[in-house]
């Protein structure tokens, strides 16, 4: 089986006024066709620059980036835009629901330049939320905003997620909920998934739980088994 | 949104309280801050009740006899870490000397002494929650409301100003109400209250 | 992309007011340059298209009398392409309903109209019958004011007797599209006008059959004037030719094109201002959206919507904002066009003065639609292309505010105000210069009201002290001031002697009038720059300021007179001083030195009555029978009729500027507030929470536009008395000056009306204040 994802040797530097912030310093990575990964790490960590990386949303200062036969890491705006469009699911803390779309449109908005998406309403019925596909995102909880988003992520049925602390801004009750989806999404579509936290609680979720420190990935375990959502305690 | 909740608070006193979304625990902050009215019941604040007071003395109130700490720091960007201490002093009408002598005071007290003539934007987030913690308590209010005080810090920042907080409030003879849905962040009060559709219940 | 074309429209609806203002000024704009283009355009057009299809002529000369054959000898002028010669003759008329006397022009015509030159249009009826006396085509707006048509009588003296003229149609003349009265300052079309009549008739009723005493001349294409001027002085000299003179020196002509060419201009800056406020406020509009929006646009750059398609979604907003007030300005602009062009119809009398919306307009307004939209779009549209996903994700950066120990001792308050001034300088100067402009633009146009008031004051009641001026057809002996001392309620005459002539001096010269006044006169007034009388000199003239500029001189240099009255004498006058009027470029003299230099002794031109006010209507009486007079001229009834017209145009357009300025006004100061809302609500609810009151609070928000208007209203009324100098000097031309007066009432009532505007939306936006959800608000997050 080949890796989905490669990346070597991977650094990103970004300046900030005069000081130059190392996020990743030499970053080594394989991801596999039908994994979940947990990224953990503090912030600061890199875990955030790691998953821009992925998501072809930022380039490496030095290293490779590979997706399949795309190179992520020389890649020009347009050709990572149509990674992106072609292959990535986002899922982020604050949801980034549009406030002016309704839940269905919001999904829509995914789909409508998506190759071969599924319609919305079954995207929102996957994770729970086909009753509320009406609704703005100001007349639902956090909780249900991040399905929504999952349900947006999933629905053009992508090759990737990538999830950026999604219950980072939920409580546990809440918080379970969106984690099942995206188990689900993953079991269910066989898309690589990819959660960067830093809720250690979350770990137990995934195949592989990889833990970040100052840039680098210090510490690599494979959970011989992989617990639901609802046995997880934080 | 909210039904029979009943709450007494003595000076010294640090109380957490917790809850699911949706219970309430917003409504109840806007109206011990006296930014909302109940529909029935009393609300007393050093034995003034709130609701025979207009918006004009509730304000004063506020600026007089409260302080706040916001989960998104709301330090005002324009003004330096020091003037951003100062305001209640300010509002209240504390003569110049006096103010900057309390301000480079509760500086220190929160560990950031040096810190004083700098722009909110060269600080992390811990240090501006340290920033809102100082504002909150340089007027020595009778009352400190913490809204989700940790809710943007990852965790080791969060205990430490969370210890901050306890340290300062109780240190100060005020009486402190840290809203939260973290257990982490209730364990450092005093006693931890939750709120539900049934009311305000002391934690078992 | 349908859905987010949904959310364009549904951005757009949020934010209504502000797009709305935008758009509104963008309307503005529209309104403006459609409105005033277009009159331009139909002014030139009406313009071009009469002289073209009338044949107007391109010299004009007179002459005392000049038999018909002088008329082929001009004809064989080189450069003269064709020529129309006729007789002209001035006449007192009597018309029902009219109590004062009315002056006429009697001009000769053939019977078809059809001259080579200066063609009559017929408006209404027909052609005087050949030969006949008692027939005549009046001009348009003299038969309107006096409600003459077809079949109305006029009496009229002509030829020593009281005749009956019947006006048998209504025309036009290319020669009379501003009908005013010879040496007089204001159109008065109920007291003057012209009566066509067959050219025999009039011929011998001036005298002059077998001859002329007017001639209109083509030129030949690119033949020059000058050259033909100075041939044809040369022909008519011996028929006591007056100098003749090209199309600049023409009346009707001057005043229309002068009129065409402020128009140009006003079509081109006013809508200019407009377009610049519009493009700043769509773009401060574009780009606080985008900011606020930051996250919005790295999540749809995630999803992997390009680059490109981002950019035009926000694009798309100024797109929709710009065309929305297009549209609305463009019916605006139709509406204000029709409306113009219907004012100048009091003013320019056209046989079609039509505001057309055609397919220039159209390209003209699209083209100035899309700079705007370009400018107001492009900063966006560069934030937005340049934000990388990655970095619109990540929580806003703090505003960069600088410490400064620049304003130490001020109260937190101020200071706040201060730095969010100075956090953006170049957005808070276009604020503060786009407001200024606003007041500016009201400043000007109060300040013309003022103008024309101290024009027509300085005229009407401290140069011209008279009740009545009368003109004599021909020159007449100084004994004719005893008959006029003698008729109903006169209290003082004072004869006038007026020659044309040509002065010069070096090489520069200017066709003009030498005007001789009795000694001791009181019913005129020479004003120098001070406003004081000037007394005549013995010896030498006094000179109009505006012709000293333009030849040169000043006083105590000599100048040479040449007399146009047929003698070509040339006269050594020194010039004693300068007098400061306001219309013309005469000289004045003691009327003995204009005798002398004539060399054919003592004669009037015209006189100056006072009379007894209760004996105006005997007075008006006699005069119309009075044989021998030219021309009657009162100075009350020309005022009273040029003031009707002019209250309806200045009622027009000064509600058209106090709406505009007001626009501004409003529109920048409610969007700035509403901007400050949207960035600081999160910072005023925090003030609130800490303990500001709701004042304190909206005075935070709005301290910022209150500061930018109060630095904004100096600068708008410098700006405003600077452009009204500019125009004071840009509009004087030897026909009249624009007099340069800043009152402070016009001051006070622009800032007035500005500031209420400014307030009023202040107010708009202090009211959401006062509904804050304050811990919603910092509930959200940052």
């Amino acid at each position: 089986m080949q890796p989905v994802f490669r990346m070597q040797d991977v650094a990103r530097t970004y300046r900030v006024g005069d000081v130059e912030v190392r996020a990743l310093d030499g970053v080594d990575l394989a991801l596999w066709p039908g994994e979940f990964v947990v990224l953990l790490g503090p912030s600061g960590s890199g875990k955030s620059t790691l998953l821009n990386l992925l998501g072809g949303l930022d380039t490496p200062t030095r290293g490779s980036v590979w997706y399949e036969d795309h190179d992520l890491a020389t890649g020009d705006d347009a050709s990572l835009t149509r990674y992106r469009r072609e292959h990535v699911g986002f899922v982020f803390q604050f949801f980034n629901l549009l406030p002016s779309l309704t839940a269905e449109e919001n999904v829509a908005l995914v789909t409508e330049i998506a190759a071969s998406p599924m319609p919305p309403r079954e995207a929102l019925a996957l994770v729970g939320m086909a009753g509320r596909a009406t609704h703005f995102p100001a007349q639902l909880s956090g909780g249900e905003q991040q399905r929504v988003a999952i349900a947006r992520a999933i629905a053009k049925r992508p090759d990737v997620l990538l999830c950026d602390e999604p219950t980072g801004s939920l409580d546990a009750a809440t918080g379970r909920l969106v984690l099942a989806a995206l188990a689900r999404a993953n079991r269910e579509l066989g898309t690589i998934t990819a959660v960067i936290t830093h809720n250690a609680a979350i770990a137990a979720m995934g195949d592989r739980v990889l833990r970040m420190s100052s840039g680098r990935v210090v510490e690599e375990r494979r959970n011989a088994v992989r617990a639901s959502a609802d046995e997880l305690a934080w | 949104m909210l039904a029979d909740v009943e709450l007494d608070l003595s000076a010294g006193e640090y109380v957490a309280i917790m809850g699911e979304s949706g219970t309430g625990k917003s409504t109840l902050l806007n109206l011990v801050a006296g930014l909302d009215r109940p529909d029935a019941g009393t609300i007393a604040v050093g034995g003034a009740d709130l609701a025979a007071l207009d918006d004009d003395a509730l304000t004063v109130l506020r600026r007089e006899r409260m302080g706040f700490v916001f989960q998104a720091f709301h330090v005002l960007p324009y003004l330096t870490v020091a003037q951003n201490v100062a305001l209640p002093l300010a509002l209240v009408g504390t003569p110049a000397g006096e103010r900057d002598a309390r301000v480079q005071a509760m500086l220190a007290a929160v560990g950031l002494g040096e810190r004083g003539p700098s722009m909110p934007r060269e600080l992390s987030g811990g240090e501006l929650q340290r920033v809102a913690i100082a504002r909150a308590l340089v007027h020595s209010p009778m009352l400190v409301l913490a809204d989700e005080p940790t809710g943007n810090l990852d965790p080791d920042t969060a205990s430490a100003v969370l210890a901050l907080l306890r340290e300062q409030v109780k240190g100060r003879g005020a009486a402190g109400i840290l809203v939260t849905h973290s257990l982490a962040a209730a364990g450092t009060a005093d006693r931890i209250l939750v709120l539900s559709r049934g009311g305000l219940r002391e934690r078992a | 992309m349908r859905t987010l074309r949904r959310v364009l429209v549904r951005d757009l609806v949020r934010l209504g007011a502000q797009a709305a203002t935008a758009a509104l000024v963008v309307a503005c704009g529209v309104a403006v340059l459609a409105g005033m283009f277009g009159t331009w355009q139909a002014l030139e057009r009406a313009q071009r298209e009469f002289y073209a299809g009338a044949r107007f002529a391109d010299v004009f000369a007179s002459a005392t009398r000049a038999p018909l054959a002088v008329e082929r000898e001009l004809a064989a002028v080189a450069g003269v392409a064709a020529v129309h010669a006729r007789v002209v003759l001035d006449v007192v008329l009597d018309v029902a309903g009219v109590a004062e006397p009315v002056t006429a022009r009697l001009v000769g015509v053939r019977a078809d109209g059809r001259h080579a030159l200066n063609a009559v249009v017929l408006r209404a009826g027909r052609m005087p019958a050949p030969r006949s006396a008692s027939e005549a085509v009046a001009s348009e707006a003299f038969a309107q004011a006096n409600a003459l048509a077809p079949g109305s009588e006029v009496r009229a003296v002509i030829a020593g007797r009281l005749q009956r003229v019947t006006i048998v149609g209504i025309g036009l003349s290319p020669e009379f599209i501003y009908e005013i009265a010879p040496g007089s300052v204001v159109p008065d079309p109920r007291h003057f006008g012209i009566l066509w009549m067959d050219e025999h008739a009039v011929a011998s009723a001036a005298g002059r059959e077998g001859a002329f005493n007017d001639v209109a001349i083509a030129l030949a294409p690119g033949a020059r004037a000058d050259g033909v001027i100075a041939a044809v002085d040369g022909v008519l000299a011996r028929y006591g030719g007056r100098g003749a003179f090209a199309r600049d020196d023409h009346a009707s002509h001057r005043y229309i094109s002068d009129e065409i060419a402020q128009n140009r201009v006003s079509a081109t800056w006013l809508p200019a201002v407009f377009f610049a406020v519009a493009a700043f406020l769509v773009a401060v509009t574009l780009v606080r959206l985008t900011a606020l929006q930051r996250m919005q646009i790295g999540t749809l750059r995630a999803f992997g919507y390009t680059r490109g398609e981002v950019v035009r979604h926000y694009v798309a907003f100024a797109a929709a904002i710009v065309a929305a007030g297009g549209a609305a300005g463009f019916l605006a602009g139709a509406w204000l066009g029709f409306a113009l062009t219907r004012l100048y119809r009091d003013y320019y009398h056209f046989p079609s003065l039509d505001f057309a919306v055609d397919a220039r307009l159209a390209a003209v307004v699209a083209g100035a639609l899309l700079v705007v939209g370009v400018a107001g779009a492009a900063g966006a549209a560069v934030r937005v292309a340049r934000l990388a996903p990655a970095e619109a994700m990540r929580a806003p950066v703090p505003p960069a505010y600088r410490a400064g120990r620049l304003l130490p001792a001020l109260p937190a308050s101020l200071r706040m105000i201060a730095r969010g001034i100075a956090r953006r300088p170049l957005a808070a100067a276009a604020s503060a210069v786009g407001f200024a402009v606003g007041l500016a633009l009201l400043v000007v146009g109060f300040y013309f009201r003022d103008a024309l008031e101290v024009l027509l004051h300085t005229q009407f009641e401290v140069i011209q002290r008279e009740d009545v001026e009368v003109a004599f057809r021909e020159g007449v002996g100084p004994q004719a001031v005893h008959a006029l001392a003698r008729m109903p309620g006169v209290t003082r005459v004072e004869g006038e002697r007026v020659e044309p002539i040509r002065v010069l001096s070096g090489h520069r010269s200017k066709r003009t009038v030498l005007v001789g006044v009795a000694p001791g006169a009181e019913l005129r007034r020479l004003l120098d720059r001070s406003g004081r009388s000037v007394a005549l000199p013995l010896d030498g003239a006094l000179m109009s300021a505006q012709l000293a500029r333009l030849i040169a001189v000043r006083p105590g240099d000599e100048v040479d007179a040449t007399l146009l009255d047929g003698t070509q004498r040339t006269v050594r006058l020194r010039v004693a001083g300068l007098v400061d009027d306001w219309t013309g470029t005469a000289l004045w003299a003691d009327i003995a030195v204009v005798d002398r230099a004539s060399g054919i002794g003592p004669r009037l031109t015209g006189a100056r009555l006072r009379a007894d006010p209760g004996a105006l209507p005997a007075l008006y009486a006699a005069l119309k029978e009075t044989p021998g007079l030219a021309g009657v001229s009162l100075r009350e009834a020309n005022l009273a009729t040029f003031r009707a017209i002019l209250d309806r145009s200045f009622a027009v357009s000064v509600a058209i500027d106090i709406a505009f300025a007001g626009l501004i006004a409003f529109g920048l100061v409610y969007n700035g507030a509403r901007v400050a809302l949207a960035e600081r609500a999160t910072e005023l609810a925090t003030l609130r929470v800490l303990g500001f009151t709701r004042g304190e609070t909206a005075g935070l928000l709005l301290g910022e536009q209150a500061t930018l208007t109060l630095v904004a209203v100096p600068l708008g009324l410098a700006l405003g008395t600077g452009l009204a100098a500019w125009f004071a000097a840009r509009l004087s031309t030897d026909l009249y000056r624009v007099p340069f007066v800043m009152t402070g009432a016009t001051l006070g009532l622009a800032v007035a009306v500005t500031l209420a505007c400014a307030i009023v939306s202040g107010a708009l936006v202090g009211w959401r204040v006062r509904r804050f959800d304050l811990i919603a608000v910092l509930k959200a997050r940052e």
